[in-house]
């Protein structure tokens, strides 16, 4: 078929609704054509996106314990027994080597004296030969299945963590995006009080319905050991310490925290750069913002 | 997909900047931001070498499409059984996947769909019908889902842009979309359950996976490639600053 006719399918045949005949045809046109295969290729990957779309819009979720469970029965790489396989297979041959010149029979029947056991181990020793290899083998095996649950354990113990940071980051990233992102936000920004000395920048949000406060600032130079960016908010003549701003490695700060009423309304905002512990803002502020000068 | 054929796939191993980057990583203290912008294949690199902690970040990309998608087609509990089954695949065998033949996405998601269809067949055509009309029905309601964010991020990027597309399809393209994918129905076999001719069925089809090819822009291109970082909310603030 030319790829003409083989295009006409090809949107059927990745969704695997084609009948058994047209699906034969393609796949042999396939075999032998990559701008075809290529075109599959770009359908496939889309098709097989469908269940990610059926997931945003379905509120169902798999069970949380589904996954405790899943890590639970992960099992280690699979214990090599090779070296020992190969060493028991290696006496097997020297043990059977003898057969090769007598009659199948020979083993299973009895031996005639001074031939096939005299020149062979017995049964029982050949076994004490083993078990040495055996024994290593068990003890080996103990080690590894004992060595897996302890990383089984610090795994699942850091996914736990992991859980925890991520569930943190995720309830601030609601916030975040609910206080920035409303037509009821209102932004401050805030910048190095002398024009010109730091291209630092920053914005504070608050909502009028909200005690949520958001705090961003980019363009922060990384804090000295025992420092940190620090917000200082004043209203009523009463200056707080907000909070310490953490800085990424890009000096994006992202700081949320609650007022102790909705719709705060402040007069001043400021960003220090102090050591960590510090009760009153000190030094010149990196950044700054002030009411009165709006 | 049919005829994809897995069992030749070989063991993978990133190279050049991705496994420098990899090998970073190993050298200092796991994070999640880490793990989290490690593309799906750096991260089955990983969990061929036996990373419980990539393999978990994995499982949080996939296991909730599989899952949702398995629980309208088998019920829920037959979708835990495949979830448990098809991630245990996954970790047993890992190093199966061949990059040169395509994403962890599309490699992934094939062997699922292989899978729930499998689990499919013993269901009669009307129980598979059912199945396909009410995943149907959730892709045309809006419903804001209020999931965990750690998926949601993820997803978002690869499924948003191909939900938006399946809702502005012809109901009757879509329809037909879904009892194909979900309902695992060849094109007769609609024909025939919904009294439509042949020719309209495989025209419905084929015109509805032309016409998401067409909005999704790049062929092929549902979402940002898996190795694109997933955007960690500091980022996504700097642009609004």
């Amino acid at each position: 078929m030319s790829c003409e006719q083989i295009r006409e399918l090809i949107e059927a045949y990745a969704l695997g609704a084609l009948d058994a005949p047209d699906q034969a045809l393609v796949e042999t046109h396939l075999a032998e054509c990559p701008a075809c295969r290529q075109l599959l290729n770009e359908y496939a990957e889309m098709v097989n996106a469908l269940p990610q779309a059926v997931a945003l819009a379905s509120p169902l979720q798999p069970p949380a314990a589904l996954k405790d469970q899943l890590l639970q029965s992960l099992e280690p790489a699979p214990f090599r027994q090779a070296p020992v396989r190969q060493a028991q297979g290696r006496l097997r041959q020297a043990q059977e080597a003898p057969q090769d010149t007598a009659p199948p029979t020979v083993a299973t029947a009895a031996p005639a004296p001074g031939t096939f056991q005299q020149t062979l181990p017995p049964p029982k020793s050949a076994w004490w030969r083993t078990r040495p290899l055996a024994v290593a083998a068990a003890i080996l095996l103990i080690v590894v299945l004992l060595g897996w649950s302890v990383q089984l354990s610090a795994a699942l113990a850091r996914e736990r963590a992991l859980r925890a940071e991520f569930a943190n980051l995720v309830d601030q990233q609601e916030i975040v995006l609910e206080v920035i992102d409303s037509n009821q936000t209102i932004r401050r920004v805030l910048l190095p009080p002398e024009k010109g000395s730091s291209n630092a920048y920053g914005k504070l949000f608050t909502r009028a319905d909200l005690p949520h406060v958001v705090a961003m600032a980019a363009r922060l130079l990384q804090p000295p050991a025992g420092h940190a960016y620090q917000l200082w908010v004043t209203s009523a003549d009463q200056t707080r310490l907000a909070g310490v701003m953490n800085v990424n490695e890009q000096g994006f700060g992202l700081l949320v925290f609650d007022a102790d009423r909705d719709g705060p309304v402040y007069d001043s905002a400021q960003i220090t750069l102090q050591p960590l512990g510090s009760t009153t803002p000190a030094g010149s502020p990196i950044l700054a913002w002030k009411l009165s000068d709006e | 997909m049919p005829g994809e054929n897995n069992s030749h796939l070989s063991a993978q191993q990133p190279d050049g900047a991705e496994s420098n980057r990899i090998e970073a990583l190993n050298n200092q203290p796991e994070s999640l931001s880490s793990l989290l912008e490690l593309s799906d294949e750096a991260l089955l690199a990983r969990v061929v070498q036996r990373d419980v902690a990539a393999f978990t970040v994995l499982y949080d990309r996939y296991a909730r499409p599989v899952y949702v998608v398995a629980a309208y087609m088998l019920g829920r509990a037959e979708a835990e059984e495949a979830i448990q089954e098809l991630f245990l695949r996954l970790w047993r065998k890992a190093e199966q996947f061949d990059p040169s033949r395509g994403s962890f996405n599309t490699w992934f998601m094939a062997i699922s769909r292989h899978h729930l269809r499998d689990q499919l067949r013993r269901r009669s055509h009307q129980q598979r019908l059912v199945a396909a009309e009410q995943i149907d029905q959730v892709l045309i309601e809006v419903v804001d889902p209020t999931v965990d964010v750690e998926q949601e991020v993820w997803h978002r990027q690869r499924g948003a842009a191909l939900l938006n597309a399946l809702r502005s399809l012809p109901d009757e393209q879509r329809r037909a979309i879904v009892l194909a994918y979900f309902g695992g129905f060849s094109q007769t076999t609609i024909a025939e359950r919904l009294g439509w001719p042949l020719g309209t069925v495989k025209k419905r089809v084929r015109l509805g996976l032309q016409k998401l090819r067409a909005l999704l822009g790049q062929p092929g291109a549902t979402s940002e490639t898996p190795s694109e970082p997933v955007p960690p909310v500091e980022r996504r603030e700097a642009h609004e600053l």
